[in-house]
């Protein structure tokens, strides 16, 4: 088994708890847990679904933190803060790439608290461990969503962007020039939407997800051959 | 290696059931994935309206609901504990993060506290991480785990013989075989075997406590040996679960070392044997000691699922058979247990569900209704084969309601389809499948054209469907398509937000309150079909919702504001206000404004400072009605009022794709709506509006007090989104004039850039 270099990887598979990864990819972002914000408590729902041999790939675990779908989104409290910073360190011990991603979609009502979160996760890491953040695209316009991020990379999603979707698509295939530029490095994909093709090279990591829905586990052949055309070594 | 974990104790969380999180917008109207009626009546045969949607587990009780009804026998539904175990229960593989993981350890450390226990070395925890990088977790220990503790602690300290410190010890050794569920990296220790001075019974609970200490620890032949041992003492009182804890370690040992599998049979038949002979021998003792009757009823279950695990076919054929007689209950496992086989066989196998549908009628009926959701190609070949199925029995409802689903109103047969009308027609409204016929009934009229007995039958539909929030709101998407004026339009355009589900836990609910929003398709309606005096008609009927009115009463302020029709904007503000008293003191500068110029600044500054807008939110984007206004944050603050006067303005899930919206009706070519279309077309983004118009005051006032925040939120307002053609000179000039004119501000030192 050959170790691949760790975060030099273009192509990352972002995968989701109920989803095989596809074999072909040379990196896995992999969902290790599920937490759910639930009015000021919350709960956790570890990862079930086991991975097959990561061989020599390298792999990125993922803390995602579902917001409370039921109530207007709160700030985080000092329990929740505390909470997700542990999850994040004690997964962040397996990672094979050096790097963790906290992937939370939060809230404007939150910003302040989740901006107080990464630092803590920040703060905490250890040096060598890089922490990745996904935001949402339109974040990546808020000079007061990015400039106190304190995360080594932000990851913006351009995929499910509703009606403004050409616009944003048009800003992921001509590298996000109206993103502030620290969005410019890493972004979320679908490869329906956005075939690697267009992407232009200041894209240095590319997550890309399988978007599609329902209960389906495995990544259609056609989409896999597009992102990773060959199989990696064993 | 495709591994499969099997929690020894709790069969239903085996497999949870997930789907994409994040996996697209969700319809907030209407729950496409489970019935929104309470569970009670859904089983009972209030179906509502079924959709294609559903999955397996929500369509095989309606399946017996109208088999049922066509049979014209009693329903015998599933009882809320089997359906849970089914669609919902993944509650045991979501632990608490801030405090004891699940009620069920609770309340153990309560009934430790209670004996007078100090605090153990650490809490329990159910779930045990494995693999090289512990990235993946199994259900060590479940909550009937904690609870059987919890009683065996209750018991012990009513016998005569419980000294404290034997209780202590009791707990002491109970505590280390918990400690085995989840290590936390440090040296544990395992209960040691009592010495033989102390009383037998005492002694026995000790071998137990080491045996499922084992257990815990995966240490499966000590595991095995020690439930043997005790299994075969005839006076151990622990001896039925210890027969029990004995298959169970060899069922988990095989999961765990990925060995549950059909192949190589020669394992595969050995373990059922095994399994087989604890069972009947369980039962022999059940039928002698009653107190044994619950770990036989364990034993069985393990057998089922291991059976599930090991011959799928055979075990799916059984379950089908359970679930299709009326004349019985199914067991309470059964639903349960064919879903996941049916899942797990034929989710990612379409071929191999094609060529098995035609033996088992379950996965027939519920593979065709859902394939009414599917594209032209495979919905039409379901209807055809729904039709022929109907035909066999037209009097039943069954196939009516796929065959009704499936047909296409341009492209199926129109003898077929009116064949089906005159069907559905002839249902009592006391069958459960009435409300979804008659619902598709509309739908299908308006698609062949028949739009006048569509109308006639939308009240019918209506009242069928209100006990379902989001049945009566597709009714309602059905009554809007059918409007012909705004009157007609009105009492279909508030739609309440549906019960929420997530997708991941299976926890579902109904919100907090009632929230009525637009649609996708009624904000399109009112932003493309209206004039704005139909509008302002709009805004007075009290057949929508006060707070729906008053968002309709803003984003008509706007538009009317800025197309020069003054005094229905006054109107309109004067509205908002009357509608909701928390916007007074927003919109009051506006009604207190002398000239063009104040009001246009009083709007302005109430879009940035409070975010009135103009657009039509719609779906989850919709604002909430209650608690105090915020002021927005003035470093913020961006005009984006709206994007376009002339669309609707949707965020969330403004998507009719997504709501599965019909088409709206045609649009009226009067030419007063034409002519403020082309006005509101003009205004253009509320960027490039705001750019123009903060230039014009700079000019008109050049002292203004706050004039360099102004132009800074017009330099960030370029920065993207809804922009303009001429927005990187527009950015450029409001830069410019803002360094130009503000050297020294700090908002000129926020705004360095300008934006292309």
């Amino acid at each position: 088994m050959v170790a691949a270099v760790a975060g030099a990887e273009v192509d990352i598979a972002w995968v989701w708890d109920h989803q095989a990864p596809p074999l072909q990819a040379s990196a896995w972002a992999v969902t290790v847990t599920q937490i759910q914000l639930d009015g000021a408590t919350l709960t956790e729902r570890p990862r079930t679904r086991t991975l097959p041999p990561h061989g020599s790939r390298t792999v990125i675990p993922v803390v995602h933190v579902e917001p409370d779908a039921r109530r207007a989104a709160q700030p985080l409290t000092d329990v929740q803060r505390q909470a997700i910073t542990r999850r994040v360190l004690g997964v962040a011990t397996g990672s094979t790439s050096g790097w963790v991603q906290l992937d939370f979609e939060a809230r404007p009502s939150q910003r302040d608290s989740y901006h107080a979160l990464v630092r803590d996760i920040r703060a905490a890491l250890p040096a060598a461990t890089k922490l990745s953040v996904t935001v949402l695209a339109w974040q990546c316009r808020s000079a007061a969503w990015m400039q106190p991020l304190a995360a080594d990379e932000v990851v913006p999603m351009f995929f499910q962007l509703g009606r403004d979707s050409d616009a944003w698509l048009e800003q992921a295939v001509s590298g996000g020039p109206q993103l502030q530029p620290r969005c410019r490095q890493a972004a979320g994909f679908s490869p329906s939407l956005t075939p690697p093709a267009r992407l232009p090279a200041n894209w240095q990591r590319r997550y890309w997800f399988n978007l599609q829905r329902g209960r389906a586990t495995a990544w259609p052949a056609d989409l896999q051959q597009l992102v990773w055309p060959t199989v990696p070594s064993p | 290696m495709k591994r499969t974990l099997l929690t020894a104790v709790m069969f239903a969380s085996l497999v949870a059931t997930a789907h994409a999180s994040g996996a697209g917008p969700e319809d907030v109207f209407v729950q496409r994935t489970l019935p929104d009626v309470p569970a009670k009546a859904y089983l009972g045969g209030q179906l509502g309206l079924l959709l294609p949607s559903y999955p397996r587990v929500q369509l095989i009780p309606a399946w017996r609901v109208l088999a049922s009804a066509d049979a014209g026998k009693p329903l015998l539904p599933f009882s809320e504990d089997a359906w849970r175990r089914a669609c919902c229960d993944a509650g045991a593989l979501n632990v608490a993060m801030d405090g004891p993981a699940t009620p069920a350890i609770k309340a153990w450390l309560d009934a430790r506290t209670q004996a007078g226990q100090s605090a153990p070395r650490s809490v329990p925890q159910p779930l045990k991480p494995f693999g090289k990088n512990e990235w993946d977790a199994f259900l060590n220990c479940p909550d009937p785990a904690f609870t059987f503790a919890t009683d065996t602690l209750a018991r012990l300290r009513q016998r005569p013989d419980a000294t404290p410190e034997r209780v202590r010890t009791w707990v002491q050794a109970q505590d280390q075989v918990f400690d085995h569920c989840r290590p936390d990296g440090s040296a544990l220790q395992k209960p040691a075997a009592l010495a033989a001075s102390e009383p037998p019974f005492w002694r026995q609970a000790r071998d137990y406590q080491r045996a499922a200490t084992a257990f815990y620890a995966g240490d499966w032949a000590a595991a095995k040996a020690g439930f043997d041992a005790i299994a075969r003492d005839d006076a151990h009182p622990w001896q039925a679960w210890a027969l029990v804890g004995g298959l169970r370690a060899q069922v988990r040992e095989a999961s765990l070392n990925d060995r549950l599998h059909p192949e190589p049979a020669g394992e595969a038949d050995e373990l059922l044997r095994s399994l087989q002979a604890g069972v009947e021998r369980l039962t022999a003792i059940a039928a002698r000691n009653p107190e044994a009757a619950a770990a036989a009823r364990g034993a069985q279950d393990l057998l089922a699922l291991t059976r599930a695990k090991l011959l799928p076919p055979q075990r799916l054929a059984e379950l089908g058979t359970e679930l299709r007689r009326l004349d019985r209950e199914p067991g309470r496992q059964a639903l349960a247990d064919w879903v996941r086989l049916a899942d797990a066989r034929y989710d990612e196998q379409p071929e191999l569900r094609r060529r098995e549908q035609a033996g088992d009628p379950l996965l027939d009926w519920t593979s065709t209704l859902q394939a009414c959701e599917a594209e032209a190609g495979p919905r039409a070949d379901a209807f055809k084969h729904a039709v022929a199925e109907w035909r066999r029995a037209p009097k039943a409802a069954l196939w009516l309601v796929p065959a009704l689903h499936c047909a296409d109103g341009q492209a199926s047969p129109r003898t077929d389809i009116d064949a089906l009308l005159q069907a559905a027609a002839r249902l009592p409204d006391s069958h459960p499948a009435t409300p979804t016929l008659r619902w598709q009934q509309l739908r299908l009229l308006r698609e062949i054209g028949q739009a006048d007995a569509a109308r006639a039958l939308l009240p019918r539909a209506a009242a069928l469907a209100k006990p379902s929030g989001g049945g009566r709101n597709l009714v309602a998407q059905q009554g809007l398509a059918l409007a012909r004026n705004p009157d007609e339009a009105a009492p279909w355009l508030a739609r309440a937000w549906s019960g929420w589900a997530d997708a991941d836990t299976g926890a579902q609910g109904k919100a907090d309150a009632t929230r009525y929003a637009l649609a996708a398709d009624g904000a399109a309606y009112v932003a493309t079909r209206l004039t704005l005096s139909q509008w302002q008609r709009l805004v007075q009927r009290d057949v929508l919702p006060t707070p729906l009115r008053r968002s309709l009463a803003e984003a008509l302020w706007w538009r009317a504001e800025f197309i020069g029709q003054t005094d229905r904007a006054v109107w309109a503000a004067q509205q908002i206000r009357t509608l909701d008293r928390r916007y007074a003191p927003v919109v009051q500068p506006y009604l207190a404004a002398a000239t063009d110029d104040e009001r246009r600044e009083a709007i302005w500054r109430a879009g940035l400072g409070w975010g009135l807008s103009a657009r039509l939110y719609s779906g989850a984007g919709v604002r909430d009605g209650s608690g105090a206004l915020n002021k927005a944050p003035a470093e913020d603050a961006v005009a984006s009022a709206w994007c376009s006067f002339t669309e609707a303005d949707a965020e969330g899930t403004g998507d009719t794709t997504v709501e599965r919206a019909p088409p709206l009706p045609a649009e009226d070519a009067s030419p007063e709506l034409a002519a403020e279309r082309a006005a509101l077309k003009a205004v253009g983004p509320a960027t490039a509006a705001y750019a123009r118009w903060v230039q014009a005051r700079a000019k008109r006032l050049p002292a203004a007090d706050d004039l360099d925040w102004l132009l800074y939120v017009g330099v960030q307002s370029t920065r993207g989104g809804c922009v303009g053609a001429d927005n990187g000179a527009q950015s450029r000039a409001l830069h410019t004039l803002l360094h130009k004119r503000f050297p020294r501000s700090p908002w000129a030192a926020k705004a360095p850039y300008w934006y292309r």
